[in-house]
C-alpha cells in the first residue's frame, strides 16, 4: 500500500493488523471526546479478508488424499480481499470503484453479510437492504404480491409492516393488475422493477447498490435514481458498486478504490476517480502483493493420509501372500475362500 | 441458534407456508397427491405381504400405515433439507438471515405433511375398529412423537450442513437411506430381529420410536422402556451432532452455492 496516496475515510494510525484494534478504539475514544458532532460509525471493517479455495467445487476424493500426502502444497488460496480496513459513518453515500475482479462485489457480501470474513472483522449497525441480483429469491410459481410478501418477510419486515407498504410498492413498480399474476409470467423487466420496488421499501437504513441503477426503461431508472436520492437524504448510508465514474461523482461523497483485492485509497470521490483515472492510464493497478497463497500441509495430516494409504496397500499384499502361501495346487481351499465363492455351506 | 430463530419466526412461519404452498401450485388434485403416495404403498404392500408372503399379521394395512407414515415424515424431512442450501441458493446469496431456518422449515413443512398422512392412519381405524385401544398410554403419544422429532431434526442439521460443503452428500444419503429403511421395522414386527443384531439396530431411534407408536395405538401398551430410552439417547446425540456439523458449515454457505 502506498502510504503518500493513503487517504482513508478514518484512517487507522497504523496497518499492522496486531495494533489496529487499539489504536481504533483509542482513536475513536479521541474523536468520541473531541467532536461530538461526527455521526456515529454504521459500517467498521478490520483488516478484513476473504479467501477463495482454488478448486473449491472440487469434494475431498481419496485421489485427492494421495496427492496431499506427496505433494508439497495443500490446497491453493485465492485471497478476493485482504487488509481491508475503513469507517462508514451514518448518512455518507461510498463507492466502491475499481477493475473487475477487484473485490468489489465480495466486499458488498461480506457487509450485507450472507458472506462471512476469514480474517479480520467487520461491524454493521443497522438494517441492510442490498439491491443484489435484483429478484433473486423470487419463487416463480407465486404471484408478485405474494413474492412481495416472503421477499420483504425474509428481508426483516414485519407481515403488518409489509402490508402497509403494499399499495407503495405496487405502484411504483407499475405493475398494476399484473401483481396477480405468477410472476412466471412476467418479462424481466417487469421483474426487475418488482424486485427493486420491494428491497426500496423496507427502510433501509444502510443501502447496497450493486449496479442496480440499469433496472428497467430510462423512465424506471430516473424514477429509482430519486428514490435512492430520497434515501440519501433522509440519512441512509449508501453502498455504491458501478463502473460509470460519473455516476460516482455525481452521487457519491466519498470513494473506495479496490484493485486485485487489495485497498489502493479512499477518500473524497472526485479525487479517487481522476487518480483512478490516471492509474488506468498509466497502468498502475497493479496489486501491491501476491494474492496467492499456497499454505504448507500441517505435517500431521500429511503422515496420516500417508499411513492410511499404506495400510490399504498393506492389507491388500497381506492378504495376497496369504492368499498364496496358503492355496497351492492340490491343496483344498481355505474355508474363507470356499465361503466367497459360493462353494461351502 | 434458539434466540435468533425466535427472532426470525415470521420468516420461518413464511417459508414454511411457501414450501407448503409451492407443492399443491397448478394442480387440480392440491393436497389430494400427498395421500396418494402412502394409499398407494398401504394397498400394494398389503396385497403383497398379506397374500403372497401370507405374513398373517394381523390388521397387517393398519401395522404397515402406523410405521410407514412417521418413516415418510422422516425420509422426506431428511431429503428435503439436504437440498434446501441449494434450492434457496439464490435467498442464501442475497439475504442475511440465519441458515438454520431452511432445515427446520424443511421439517416443519414435512410435520405438516404428517399430521395430514395421520388422518389415513384415523381412517384405516374406522376400517378395523376392534384394532383400536383405548387407554391411558396414549398419552405416551406426544413424548414418542417429541422423540422423533428430536431425531429427525438433528439428521436433516448434519445434511442440510454437509450437502453445501460435500455433494456427494445426497448420493451417500440416498443409500443410507434405503438400508434404514429395510432396517426399521416397517413390514415386519421388531421381535422377528435375533437379538444379537436387534442389540445394533435398536439404536436407531426409528425402531423404539415405530414400535412405541404400535404398542400404544395396536396392543394399548405403554412403550418398551429399554427401546424408548435408548431411542431418546440417540436422538439427542444426534441433535448434537447435527447442531454442530450444522454450525461449522453454515457459514460458508454462500461461498459453496
Amino acid at each position: 500500500m502506498t502510504s503518500t496516496e493513503q487517504n482513508t475515510i478514518s484512517p487507522p494510525a497504523e496497518n499492522q493488523p496486531a495494533d489496529i484494534e487499539k489504536n481504533t478504539l483509542a482513536q475513536q475514544g479521541q474523536i468520541a471526546a473531541a467532536n461530538t458532532a461526527l455521526p456515529p460509525v454504521v459500517i467498521a471493517a478490520r483488516n478484513v479478508g476473504k479467501r477463495y479455495e482454488m478448486h473449491r467445487h472440487r469434494s475431498m476424493l481419496l485421489s485427492d488424499m494421495a496427492k496431499m500426502a506427496f505433494s508439497k502444497y495443500s490446497k491453493d488460496y485465492f485471497w478476493a480481499l485482504r487488509h481491508i480496513e475503513f469507517d462508514i459513518r451514518k448518512g455518507e453515500s461510498v463507492a466502491l470503484v475499481g477493475p473487475n475482479g477487484a473485490g468489489k462485489s465480495t466486499l458488498l457480501s461480506i457487509i450485507a453479510q450472507t458472506v462471512y470474513p476469514d480474517e479480520g472483522n467487520i461491524e454493521v449497525h443497522g438494517r441492510v437492504s442490498a439491491l443484489l441480483e435484483l429478484g433473486a429469491g423470487f419463487h416463480p410459481h407465486f404471484t408478485g404480491r405474494e413474492n412481495i410478501i416472503i421477499n420483504g418477510i425474509v428481508m426483516g419486515l414485519s407481515r403488518q409492516e409489509i402490508e402497509a407498504r403494499m399499495d407503495d410498492i405496487i405502484s411504483f413498480s407499475e405493475l398494476g393488475k399484473f401483481i396477480d399474476e405468477p410472476i412466471q409470467n412476467y418479462s424481466s423487466g417487469m421483474l426487475a422493477r418488482l424486485g427493486f420496488s420491494v428491497a426500496a421499501s423496507v427502510d433501509p437504513e444502510i443501502l447496497i447498490v450493486d449496479e442496480a441503477l440499469s433496472v428497467g426503461d430510462a423512465a424506471f431508472q430516473e424514477k429509482s435514481f430519486q428514490r435512492i436520492m430520497d434515501f440519501k437524504k433522509s440519512g441512509c448510508t449508501i453502498l455504491f458498486v458501478t463502473h460509470a465514474l460519473g455516476l460516482v461523482e455525481r452521487f457519491c461523497d466519498k470513494a473506495i478504490l479496490l484493485s486485485h483485492g487489495q485497498m489502493l485509497e479512499a477518500g473524497e470521490s472526485t479525487a479517487i476517480c481522476r487518480h483512478y483515472d490516471e492509474r488506468v492510464r498509466e497502468n498502475r493497478l497493479e496489486a501491491p502483493l501476491s494474492p496467492y497463497e499456497t499454505e504448507f500441509l500441517a505435517l500431521w495430516k500429511r503422515f496420516a493420509a500417508m499411513a492410511v494409504i499404506f495400510a490399504m496397500c498393506g492389507v491388500v499384499m497381506a492378504a495376497g501372500i496369504h492368499f498364496v502361501l496358503k492355496y497351492t495346487p492340490g491343496m483344498e481351499a481355505p474355508h474363507s475362500v470356499k465361503r466367497l465363492a459360493g462353494m461351502g455351506k | 441458534m434458539i434466540s435468533e430463530l425466535f427472532k426470525n419466526r415470521e420468516v420461518l412461519r413464511t417459508l414454511v407456508a411457501k414450501d407448503f404452498k409451492a407443492r399443491y401450485k397448478d394442480k387440480a388434485l392440491g393436497r389430494f397427491w400427498s395421500l396418494a403416495d402412502p394409499l398407494v404403498m398401504v394397498i400394494v404392500f398389503t396385497i403383497v405381504f398379506e397374500y403372497i408372503f401370507k405374513t398373517g399379521q394381523e390388521f397387517f394395512p393398519l401395522f404397515l400405515l402406523i410405521a410407514m407414515t412417521p418413516h415418510r415424515f422422516f425420509t422426506n424431512s431428511v431429503n428435503a433439507a439436504a437440498q434446501s442450501g441449494l434450492e434457496n441458493a439464490q435467498l442464501v446469496k442475497k439475504v442475511a438471515f440465519p441458515r438454520v431456518i431452511l432445515p427446520i422449515a424443511c421439517v416443519l413443512s414435512h410435520m405438516r405433511h404428517f399430521f395430514i398422512e395421520l388422518s389415513l392412519v384415523l381412517l384405516l381405524f374406522l376400517f378395523f375398529p376392534e384394532a383400536f385401544h383405548l387407554s391411558l398410554n396414549l398419552l405416551w403419544l406426544p413424548v414418542v412423537f417429541a422423540v422423533q422429532v428430536v431425531f429427525i431434526l438433528g439428521v436433516s442439521l448434519m445434511v442440510a450442513g454437509l450437502n453445501v460443503r460435500y455433494r456427494d452428500t445426497q448420493y451417500m444419503l440416498n443409500s443410507t437411506l434405503l438400508i434404514l429403511y429395510w432396517m426399521t421395522p416397517i413390514f415386519y414386527p421388531f421381535s422377528f430381529v435375533p437379538p444379537k443384531i436387534a442389540r445394533v439396530l435398536e439404536w436407531n431411534p426409528l425402531v423404539g420410536v415405530i414400535e412405541s407408536y404400535r404398542a400404544i395405538l395396536l396392543r394399548g401398551a405403554p412403550p418398551d422402556a429399554h427401546q424408548m430410552v435408548i431411542a431418546a439417547i440417540a436422538s439427542a446425540l444426534m441433535l448434537v451432532i447435527g447442531a454442530l456439523v450444522f454450525r461449522k458449515y453454515e457459514k460458508i454457505f454462500a461461498d459453496y452455492l
